[in-house]
């Protein structure tokens, strides 16, 4: 290994260079950002953006019907809040969501460990389980509302459908991709199924288990749109489809905007949690 | 192995801890894994028919089997099956070919200068966190309704993925890597190419992956409200008109383009990341 590192530099530049020459190339360098010079660079990176799509709608030169600007989204969001369309909206985009993901997790975690455990279960449901997850299970929505109607119950099984395979196989794959010594150590402490479960894969397949919540908060909020664009218009996602139709394309950067929030301040608390329960490690 | 197996009935009559059972868990070989999929797709495609011949669930929504292969026979006939999956097929192609030839290069760059990366950071966090298809309207008042909607509509979900992934590859270089390619005077291009590019494959193809899968997503999505072709199209009439054996036919042809495809990737993968052993 080390005889290899060495003669690398002098393999690939052919001959070591002369000092001059040495000077002359423009040696990578290391750039760290610290935290503050982040936070301004975005600030500034946010502000120049919207002054620039600002200015091009002020102009004219961009079409501000189709492409809106951040003022006509500004009007528009007060707009939306004086009629009282934005908080039934949000009220109802919220409540859907919260139940669908609270029926998803509390299925997909449950069963995720089972099927992670069992290496028997697993082989017996892999194929299935990898076609519903590969599967664009949007596609299922007609099927959906044969079964269940357009109601609320339609769109929350729609939601879950879109989240309970993510967070489904990231557990199962989680809980059984076990330290092999940390399963060897527990036997040897004479630890049942139970105990290993508590004490050792649960812990170890945190970080996979919520890596699984998250791709199934991204993937139930996509439900959620579809749904409420295909389920009685109701909700943001009906707010948008029905802002759309009528092109008030500022309404539905509202829409947009504040479910791409929701959904940044969703993730980092799920960040949050992670670095709490996954204390133990260091 | 034998020794353990033959070290816990003895601790059983010593000890009240013996009547535990140990955890165990148990190895399939390749076989095993094979032939349990195998029984478990038969069974489960066995208790479907014999709930929908019997009547305990209602075979006009669930479909069954059977009703799933007379779909594909009254589709074949008809001549609709060959038609949706090419014009789906040429829409996926095309719009992931884009998200896949932007996303790459573009996320090098923003992997690569920190300052580029910190400046575009909330607008590309925004894009990536948000359910994209909420822009639907707008890539049609853009686009209008045809082949060019569909594949913006389609790339605009494909993308980010792709492109959040290339650049967290690029930029999450290995120090140790980074000091020595320094010591070897190295420039930008050099540790680019020989670092930190292979470096970032399986994140890159990670990216490709959940690309892919959004992408699929998107294809549906696009083929439901933007014209109504292809299998998304199709899949969208058939529920309409209730044939719901045609709709689990156009599901069951994506799942399986999903999984071909993530395989194909994966087989790819092995192949560039070969250099780590």
């Amino acid at each position: 290994m080390t005889t290899t590192s060495t003669t690398t530099p002098q393999t690939t530049l052919r001959r070591w260079p002369r000092r001059s020459q040495a000077q002359q190339r423009s040696v990578v360098k290391e750039v760290q950002l610290s935290r503050t010079e982040r936070i301004v660079l975005g600030v500034a990176g946010l502000l120049l953006t919207m002054g620039l799509w600002q200015m091009l709608a002020s102009t004219g030169q961009i079409d501000q019907v189709i492409y809106s600007s951040p003022w006509d989204v500004a009007t528009s969001g007060k707009r939306l809040y004086e009629q009282g369309k934005l908080v039934p909206a949000f009220r109802s985009t919220g409540t859907l969501f919260l139940v669908s993901m609270a029926i998803s997790i509390g299925v997909a975690i449950p069963l995720g460990m089972i099927i992670g455990w069992y290496s028997r279960v697993d082989a017996l449901l892999d194929r299935f389980l990898s076609v519903f997850y590969a599967m664009p299970r949007i596609a299922l929505i007609p099927l959906i509302i044969a079964y269940a109607g357009l109601g609320s119950k339609s769109r929350i099984i729609i939601v879950c459908i879109s989240a309970i395979p993510p967070i489904l196989i990231n557990t199962a794959a989680g809980v059984s991709t076990i330290d092999r010594d940390h399963l060897r150590l527990a036997r040897c402490y004479l630890a049942t199924n139970v105990d290993l479960l508590r004490t050792v894969a649960l812990p170890g397949a945190i970080p996979t288990v919520i890596a699984g919540i998250r791709q199934g908060v991204l993937f139930g909020l996509l439900g959620v749109v579809a749904a409420e664009y295909f389920v009685g218009t109701t909700g943001i996602g009906g707010l948008i489809f029905l802002s759309g139709q009528t092109l008030h394309n500022g309404e539905v950067l509202v829409g947009a905007l504040s479910l791409g929030l929701a959904a940044i301040i969703l993730t980092a608390g799920l960040r949050a949690i992670e670095n709490r329960l996954d204390r133990w490690r260091t | 192995m034998t020794s353990r197996a033959t070290a816990s009935p003895r601790v059983r009559g010593r000890w009240p801890l013996g009547r535990r059972r140990i955890a165990r868990r148990a190895q399939l070989s390749r076989f095993e894994r094979e032939a349990l999929g195998i029984i478990g797709l038969g069974l489960l495609l066995g208790l479907w028919q014999i709930l929908a011949s019997t009547g305990h669930i209602n075979p006009l929504i669930f479909s069954s089997p059977r009703g799933i292969v007379q779909s594909i026979q009254y589709l074949y006939d008809n001549h609709k099956l060959f038609g949706p999956v090419w014009s789906t097929t040429k829409l996926f192609a095309v719009s992931v070919g884009i998200a896949i030839v932007i996303g790459i290069p573009v996320g090098i760059a923003l992997g690569w200068y920190k300052r580029l990366n910190a400046f575009f950071d909330p607008w590309l966090s925004m894009f990536y966190a948000m359910p994209r298809f909420a822009l639907l309207p707008l890539v049609i008042a853009i686009a209008g309704i045809g082949f060019t909607s569909r594949v913006l509509l389609v790339c605009t979900i494909a993308l980010p993925p792709i492109l959040i992934n290339t650049a967290t590859g690029v930029s999450t270089i290995d120090r140790d890597h980074f000091r020595l390619a320094r010591s070897c005077l190295a420039t930008n291009v050099d540790l680019l190419r020989t670092v930190a590019l292979p470096g970032a494959i399986p994140t890159i193809v990670a990216g490709v992956r959940q690309g892919i899968l959004y992408g699929l997503l998107g294809v549906v999505v696009a083929e439901y409200f933007v014209g109504t072709t292809g299998i998304g199209g199709m899949i969208f009439t058939s529920g309409i008109t209730l044939r719901n054996g045609d709709a689990l036919v156009g599901a069951l042809i994506l799942g399986l383009a999903a999984i071909v495809l993530t395989g194909g990737l994966r087989k790819l993968e092995k192949r560039l990341d070969r250099w780590r052993v």
